[in-house]
Parts: C-alpha cells; sequence; structure tokens
C-alpha cells in the first residue's frame, strides 16, 4: 500500500516534469527574446503537493538582463492539462499530439501559442514515454489491478488513462473501472468523454451508495447519522434514484445498486431501500467487502455477471454536433435536473469566440461542486427548481474537451490546520507509521 | 487491525505470477521491484483484434463526508468475480502523493 500511494513508478512525477518543462521553454522563449511576442502566459507550473502559498507566485525577478518578471502560479499535478492528455491518448503519437496543441498563451494580436509553436512537444513526450506504460500491481487477494493516471474529476474528466482500460479488457474477461466523484460528475465524463476514446462502452454500471449517506443526503445531522430513521432516508433516497433514472435512460445502461453495508443499518431501512428500487426495477447487492474482502462482494458479482448478459442501449447525453451552448444545457437539465443554465457576459463572449473558432464540436467538461446535484454545494435536497451558473469557460485544446466552470474551484488545495503529515513517521527498522 | 497491517499481512505474490496469471509473455513486463510492473504498449498492439471483455462502471452518488466507498466496493466486486471463478481485472486511478499523504 505503501509503495501505491508514494512515488510509485513515478509516473506522477513524470507528468509534474512535462508540465514544468513547458513553463522553463517558455520563459526561456521569453528570456531570449520572444520571437513568438508571446503576451499572456496562460499555462502554470505544477507541482505535487497541497500548497496554497503557491497559488501565485511572481517568477524571474533575478533582475538579469532580459528577465521579465511576471505572475505565475502552481496548480497540484493532478489539475494539469498533461494529466487529462495523458489520460486521454491512445498511444505514444497520439499523445505527442495532444501535447503539442497546448494553448499555453497569447501574443500581441491575441492569437493563440501552442506548445509546438516553441517545439516542446518531442521532449515532453520524452519524459512522459515510460510513464504511458500502464502499471500492473495486485489486490490483497491477488486479483490483477491495472492503475494508471488520475485527473481531477472537476476541471478535468476524472477516469484513469484510456491505454489502461483498454488494455484491461483485453486481459481479463471482465474489467472493473471507476469514474471520480458522484455520477453527475465521473459518470457522466466518463460516458460523455472517456466513452468517445473507447471501443466499447459500459455492460453494466454499480451506483455505490450507504444508508448512511443517504439518510445524510435527506438532511440527518452527522452526529445522529447512526440512529435508524427512515424519514430521513426516504427524503435522501431521491439522490440515488436521480443517478439511475438517468443512467437508464438518458444513458440506455444496465444498473445495479451496491450497498456498501454498515453494521449500524437496520433491517427496516434496507428493507425500505430494497422495496423502493424494485418498484424501479433495480437490482441491489448488500456488499460487505470493507470487512470480508471477496467473499463479501460474491452476491454483487454473481449480479453483476448476470447484468453483462442483458443487452444495453447506449446513447450519449448529448452529440458532438450540438452547439457548445446545448451541450451545456442537455448535461444540466438532463442530469443534473437543473431548470436552465445562466451565463455570465464573460462565458457568453467566450464561447461566441470558440464557437466562431471552430471549437464548437469539442465535449465539455464541467466542474461543478461534487456534493449536491446542483452548483450550490449545501442544496442537498435539491427539492426547489435550480439554474446552473456558468461562470467562465476554457478551452483545453490538447485534451480536446470545454471545460465550463461554474464556481470557483481551486486548482491549488491547501492543507488543514493539522496536516496528516504530522502523523507520518518511519521508525529505526525503516518501518512507515501514518499513512492510510 | 488497521488498514495498513492489513495490507502488510497480506500475502502478495511476485508480480511476474499475476503477469502469467494474465496470459502476458515475460517481454511485455518490465518489473519495479517485486509487487509492481509496466505492461509495455506493444501487448495492445499483439491483442488489437482480440475480443474485449466486459466493461464495468463504478460510480456513487453524491459523495457525502461520511464516505461511500466506491474503491472498496471496486475491489471487493473484483476480487468477487475472482471467488467465482471469473477473470478479473482492476483497472484504477493512481493516487497522487497530495491524496495519500499531506491532507
Amino acid at each position: 500500500m505503501e509503495e501505491i500511494n508514494l512515488h510509485f513508478t513515478g509516473d506522477i512525477h513524470a507528468i509534474t516534469s512535462a508540465n514544468n518543462l513547458l513553463s522553463a521553454i517558455i520563459d526561456n522563449h521569453i528570456f531570449q527574446g520572444n520571437e513568438l511576442e508571446i503576451d499572456k502566459v496562460i499555462w502554470k507550473r505544477c507541482v505535487d503537493l497541497n500548497d496554497r502559498a503557491l497559488r501565485k507566485v511572481q517568477i524571474a525577478l533575478s533582475g538579469e538582463k532580459g528577465a521579465v518578471p511576471r505572475e505565475d502560479g502552481f496548480d497540484i499535478t493532478v489539475a494539469s492539462e498533461i494529466m487529462a492528455i495523458f489520460c486521454l491518448a491512445e498511444n505514444l503519437e497520439d499523445l505527442k499530439k495532444r501535447l503539442g496543441n497546448i494553448v499555453i498563451g497569447y501574443n500581441k494580436k491575441g492569437e493563440e501559442i501552442r506548445a509546438k509553436d516553441l517545439k516542446a512537444e518531442g521532449a515532453m513526450t520524452v519524459l512522459l514515454k515510460d510513464a504511458l506504460k500502464p502499471n500492473l500491481v495486485q489486490t490483497l487477494e491477488n486479483t490483477p489491478a491495472i492503475i494508471h493516471g488520475g485527473p481531477f474529476a472537476n476541471i478535468a474528466h476524472g477516469c484513469n488513462s484510456v491505454i489502461a482500460t483498454k488494455m484491461g479488457m483485453k486481459l481479463a474477461d471482465y474489467c472493473i473501472t471507476e469514474a471520480g466523484f458522484g455520477a453527475d460528475l465521473g459518470a457522466e465524463k466518463f460516458l460523455d468523454i472517456k466513452c468517445r476514446n473507447l471501443p466499447k462502452t459500459p455492460d453494466a454500471v454499480v451506483v455505490v451508495a450507504t444508508i448512511k449517506a443517504l439518510k445524510y443526503h435527506g438532511g440527518m445531522p452527522i452526529e445522529n447519522i447512526k440512529e435508524e430513521s427512515l424519514d430521513y432516508l426516504e427524503k435522501g433516497i431521491h439522490n440515488l434514484l436521480k443517478h439511475i433514472d438517468n443512467l437508464k435512460n438518458i444513458y440506455g445502461l444496465n444498473v445495479i445498486v451496491g450497498i456498501n453495508k454498515y453494521i449500524t443499518d437496520t433491517d427496516k431501512e434496507i428493507d425500505y431501500l430494497r422495496t423502493k428500487l424494485e418498484e424501479k426495477g433495480v437490482n441491489i447487492s448488500l456488499v460487505e467487502a470493507w470487512a470480508k474482502g471477496g467473499k463479501g462482494a460474491v452476491d454483487l458479482a454473481k449480479k453483476v455477471v448476470d447484468l453483462c448478459e442483458k443487452p444495453s442501449n447506449f446513447k450519449y447525453c448529448y452529440d458532438l454536433n450540438d452547439s457548445i451552448k446545448e451541450k451545456i444545457e442537455k448535461i444540466a437539465t438532463r442530469v443534473y435536473g437543473a431548470e436552465g443554465v445562466e451565463y455570465t457576459d464573460e462565458s457568453n463572449k467566450i464561447i461566441e469566440k470558440l464557437e466562431k473558432e471552430g471549437y464548437g464540436n469539442m465535449p465539455v467538461c464541467i466542474a461543478k461542486t461534487q456534493y449536491s446535484l446542483s452548483d450550490d454545494a449545501k442544496d442537498l435536497l435539491c427539492i426547489n427548481p435550480f439554474k446552473i451558473h456558468v461562470k467562465n469557460v476554457i478551452l483545453k485544446t490538447g485534451a480536446g474537451f470545454i471545460v465550463v466552470l461554474t464556481g470557483n474551484i481551486f486548482t491549488m488545495p491547501g492543507l488543514p490546520k493539522t496536516p496528516a503529515s504530522e502523523k507520518i513517521d518511519i521508525d529505526e527498522n525503516g518501518e512507515i507509521v501514518g499513512i492510510f | 487491525m488497521e488498514d495498513i497491517e492489513i495490507a502488510r499481512n497480506a500475502k502478495l505474490k511476485n508480480i511476474n505470477e499475476i503477469a502469467e496469471k494474465l496470459g502476458i509473455d515475460e517481454e511485455y513486463i518490465e518489473q519495479y521491484g517485486k509487487y509492481k510492473a509496466k505492461i509495455s504498449n506493444k501487448l495492445y498492439e499483439k491483442k488489437k483484434n482480440d475480443k474485449d471483455g466486459k466493461l464495468i462502471l463504478v460510480t456513487s452518488i453524491n459523495p457525502t463526508p461520511l464516505g461511500e466507498g466506491k474503491t472498496t466496493i471496486s475491489i471487493g466486486l473484483a476480487d468477487g468475480l475472482s471467488q467465482i471463478g471469473k477473470k478479473s481485472i482492476l483497472a484504477l486511478r493512481e493516487p497522487s502523493l497530495r491524496t495519500s499523504i499531506w491532507n
């Protein structure tokens, strides 16, 4: 576990290096006379640590002749466009092409400058060459696992690499993969972005929930969450039902619910949930994998095998030929259940410009709070009609999608008052403590 | 037992054994220590025309501070499929330093 959680096989360090190589090339170009007349740099540096002091920095302050001080900033590595590119690339060649397409900034005329204008993509690809090979490890029960790539699920698509998923499907009869956050963000992007780069779409989808989390969605205070309450469960179940409805009826997929079972769950609560889901024609499986490992998930495994044999009728939520706004609106109204979308003047302008420049046929990647179906993190019930508020729009030409921001998304998190690092240590035998 | 003790007590197999179980030829495996390996992308080229296995997506309700256990279920499902004699594999995201250590 430490081996996976620490430096692993160095993939993330390689991504950090490739990202920062591009930054170094940009600033060197400016230092050496700025032939391309780079006027505004949007490409940021990155580091794989939560360090809020780096969100905004001043660079090139040495005072040397030619040094042009400018404002820069750091993102965490997983938020780098290179991570998104890495996870969508089909092979080394596609990786190189996508890296070359990264827009690093603009010249004085407002024209895009790309990584390929700086001839950066070849060297960047060299740094990523080994990282692009998927990593094979195993579970505690010796089941093979490929662990590869991990972009943010808000400003990026939140799924492991296309290369790893494709490899997994060639190596086994059942390939299990995940998408970050809830189904509104993770599964939507898996299906509408990643699946456009996969040879097939899911044969079955498992929606994970816990009784406690459903009661929390119903408004139950966290300190009482272990107490039985059909009332709060009834209020909170809408969240699960909405995701099931989306996966079945928008995307046409086969769905099963996996309940991660806790000892505090009561029979009454489980029966209620089972009945509600059966009414919707959805199967449910109680999973005790946390306590019993694979034995605790045999029922789910059997049901998934059966479900995979059922035909599915996959459809994307939107068509690539839809306009940018149509795409945003389809996700907002169909997947989130919003009644509409509001745009700031700034985002209206950018969308218009992107359509004019011919970027309108890219998929959209919406950055929204993960806690609610709406863009208000505190509105868990979503009883009242809500709108989605688009604040900004960013083109990611390398990744090949348009990021749509609905609020402030930190691409460089900070540490809490007592960081976990205070508890991490190593003893005289080299045994690590404090990593979970 | 703490999670990390469970992890340390589990009997991991040499990664070559795991690769062998998947039918991967030695020439496509680059070992990183005993328990990790990189798989050459040339293997995909070789297997390009083979039939794809079933694809199962694990997702969840909107996350809460209580944690839903998506990865626990994914791993459980892959192990559960092994238990009933099916050939399964996981394809997951790699954790970064920031999530495992510094939060």
